[in-house]
């Protein structure tokens, strides 16, 4: 286990640069996300610190070593890849023993290690197969009993996910998170879902065009994202965002509802909502609509929850409100977040 | 009782198959095919068969009309001359050594160049796979001249070596790029997976990469080695001496202007030269009919 610093990494290709400039730290046992849409140069700088690809400028420490130039394999580091790579002409049991082999670990332990490693991800009635003989989340098992067969002190992992359909996806990930807990590895993951990133992470490191747009624990991040690039980026539907001048104002769509649900007395922003559609969606509801009076024109969505009587009809205009804590304010010049000193406050309280 | 109802459906709800119809076309299929396969196997197969045979006949039995089909007297003797009376086996152990070491070289600098050519981008990387491609269509006839003053001048005329270097330098060209293709089919991340697990660059290689081309690998050296085996051109040109002529060379030099040494010897020969290259086809036939069909598309 370790503690992973990045300071000031830059990496530039022929013709572009793919990360620029970054400074991060990740604390030993932590499991960090990269999250950001694809081409933001997330796996880029995961591949700098598998030592798979060299950083243009900067410097990799981990556990307290340099570690910029070394070989991938004088890291100890493990890796899981998006197709998981494992090797097709050796079966699971010689795929989970071959960092051993390479390492030239004594045959009886590498049985034990293997064994062990296969058990801990439930796949010890593989072990005989091919990789391809095998299913998609079953190799994802594979992969990541290779990966922790050698005891790595820290743990890469390449959108492991993307590859599972819809529903294995859900089961895996909590699999993985209840695995991390228990090996306490720290952990960096890269994934552009942000359901995924939201659910894993301790904190998330929100990513864009090789920049770093916000680094914060999955409620900092949803709660005050800091610029209206994290703001829509995370959240389904994303957050709403009015431009009001120089100063952008935006809620969340499950938080913006009708006048008649808040308590008599509460601080609100207030706006009519002019109702264009209405989505169905069982557990709730999603209203799309235009804003408009005390705020200027603008495409809105709310979200209201089943538990919350509506009976609106598209067409019709409806009073709608937010608190006012809850409303964030945005420079619409720069996208940065205006911090309002209370929210300061509020801040420290949630970390 | 609703139970009885049951028993009035009919029994047959499928439709019935036309099978006499299936059997026929069933059967034309079949006979085509097998058709077509004894037609091949005359064309290839006979002479083939003819040689063989004729091996095993005594001289006299070779010129007599109308021909026998089968030997009235099976005889040895073609082969037993052919060890005694002549440089057979310094021919054979010449071809063998000329083809064996041609194609190791293939092997060992096609399956390195064609991974540089695959997975490393420097400058002129690109023009050079193609400047080898370009060395690949001459034809022999062409640069065998120029290739034969180097050889002088190098102290190479006579030598096994000099056949050694031309066979492997035109069979390399197609060993790279018949190989490059091969491993741009392998998945970078399963290398870069291995040099993550504890391996170095090359490590990774002959671990990962190497066993997963074998199918290919196995290509290419059929190919080497049944052009090594077979050159005739190189061989006549640059080597002269009895004790440095391959099988090739030294059986058609047995063919005179207008008149043959030993047409039951030269048979004989051509059964000893078919031999290794059947056997070799034979021990990797497997690996060959996978390596020629998923060259292209490898995958996981």
């Amino acid at each position: 286990m370790a503690q992973v610093e990045i300071r000031r990494i830059s990496k530039t290709f022929v013709g572009h640069t793919a990360v620029s400039d970054i400074d991060l730290v990740v604390n030993d046992g932590e499991f960090l996300v990269l999250l950001g849409p694809s081409g933001c140069g997330k796996s880029t700088l995961l591949r700098m610190i598998a030592g798979l690809e060299l950083p243009t400028l900067g410097d990799i420490v981990i556990g307290g070593k340099v570690a910029t130039r070394l070989q991938p394999k004088d890291r100890n580091v493990a890796m899981v890849f998006q197709n998981y790579a494992l090797y097709p002409h050796l079966t699971i049991y010689d795929n989970i023993a071959f960092p051993l082999r390479v390492q030239r670990v004594e045959k009886s332990k590498i049985d034990q290690k293997v064994r062990w490693a296969a058990n801990l991800v439930g796949i010890e009635s593989l072990l005989k197969r091919k990789p391809r003989q095998t299913s998609g989340g079953e190799r994802q098992r594979t992969a990541l009993a290779r990966s922790l067969v050698r005891d790595p002190q820290l743990f890469l992992l390449d959108e492991p996910l993307s590859n599972l359909d819809a529903k294995l996806r859900h089961s895996s990930r909590e699999e993985l998170r209840r695995f991390q807990d228990r090996v306490g590895v720290t952990s960096i993951y890269v994934t552009h879902d942000q359901v995924e990133a939201m659910g894993l992470g301790d904190r998330i490191v929100v990513m864009k065009a090789g920049k770093v747009r916000q680094v914060g624990t999955p409620k900092e991040i949803y709660g005050y994202p800091a610029d209206t690039f994290v703001a829509t980026f995370i959240g389904s539907p994303p957050m709403n965002l009015v431009e009001t001048g120089p100063v952008t104002v935006g809620f969340r769509p499950e938080l913006f509802l009708p006048r008649a649900s808040f308590e008599p007395g509460a601080e609100l922003m207030e706006a009519p909502l002019r109702i264009r559609r209405i989505e169905y969606l069982g557990g709730d509801r999603l209203i799309y609509g235009t804003v408009s009076s005390s705020l200027p024109e603008t495409e809105v969505i709310s979200r209201i929850p089943s538990s919350i009587p509506f009976d609106g009809a598209e067409g019709e205009e409806v009073a709608f409100a937010v608190l006012t804590e809850e409303v964030r304010r945005f420079d619409s010049e720069t996208g940065l977040a205006i911090t309002a000193p209370n929210t300061l406050v509020r801040r420290a309280g949630h970390v | 009782m609703t139970v009885t109802t049951d028993t009035h459906i009919p029994a047959r709800a499928e439709p019935r198959r036309h099978r006499q119809i299936d059997d026929v076309h069933y059967l034309a299929n079949r006979v085509m095919i097998y058709l077509l396969a004894l037609t091949a196997v005359t064309v290839v197969g006979f002479p083939l068969f003819w040689m063989v045979i004729s091996s095993f006949k005594p001289g006299s039995e070779l010129y007599v009309s109308p021909p026998t089909f089968l030997p009235n007297e099976w005889t040895l003797n073609n082969y037993r001359d052919l060890f005694v009376q002549t440089n057979f086996p310094v021919y054979f152990m010449n071809s063998l050594f000329v083809a064996g070491t041609s194609t190791a070289l293939s092997l060992v600098i096609g399956g390195i160049g064609a991974y540089s050519l695959s997975r490393f981008n420097f400058f002129g990387i690109g023009s050079f796979a193609r400047v080898a491609l370009i060395c690949y269509m001459l034809p022999e006839v062409l640069i065998v001249l120029p290739l034969y003053i180097y050889v002088i001048q190098l102290g190479l005329a006579d030598t096994l070596i000099a056949l050694i270097i031309a066979n492997t330098a035109f069979t390399l060209p197609l060993a790279l790029w018949f190989m490059r293709s091969y491993y741009n089919a392998i998945p970078m991340s399963l290398e870069e997976s291995a040099m993550v697990d504890g391996c170095t660059r090359l490590g990774a290689m002959l671990r990962v990469t190497v066993p997963l081309a074998v199918p290919g690998l196995v290509s290419v050296g059929v190919f080497s080695f049944n052009h090594a085996w077979n050159e005739f051109l190189f061989a006549l040109v640059f080597t002269s001496s009895e004790s440095k002529k391959v099988l090739p060379l030294g059986l058609a030099t047995w063919i005179g202007q207008d008149n043959i040494y030993s047409w039951g010897m030269l048979l004989a020969g051509a059964v000893l030269i078919t031999l290794p290259v059947m056997a070799f086809y034979l021990l990797v036939q497997k690996k060959l009919v996978v390596g020629l069909s998923e060259g292209g598309a490898k995958g996981e």
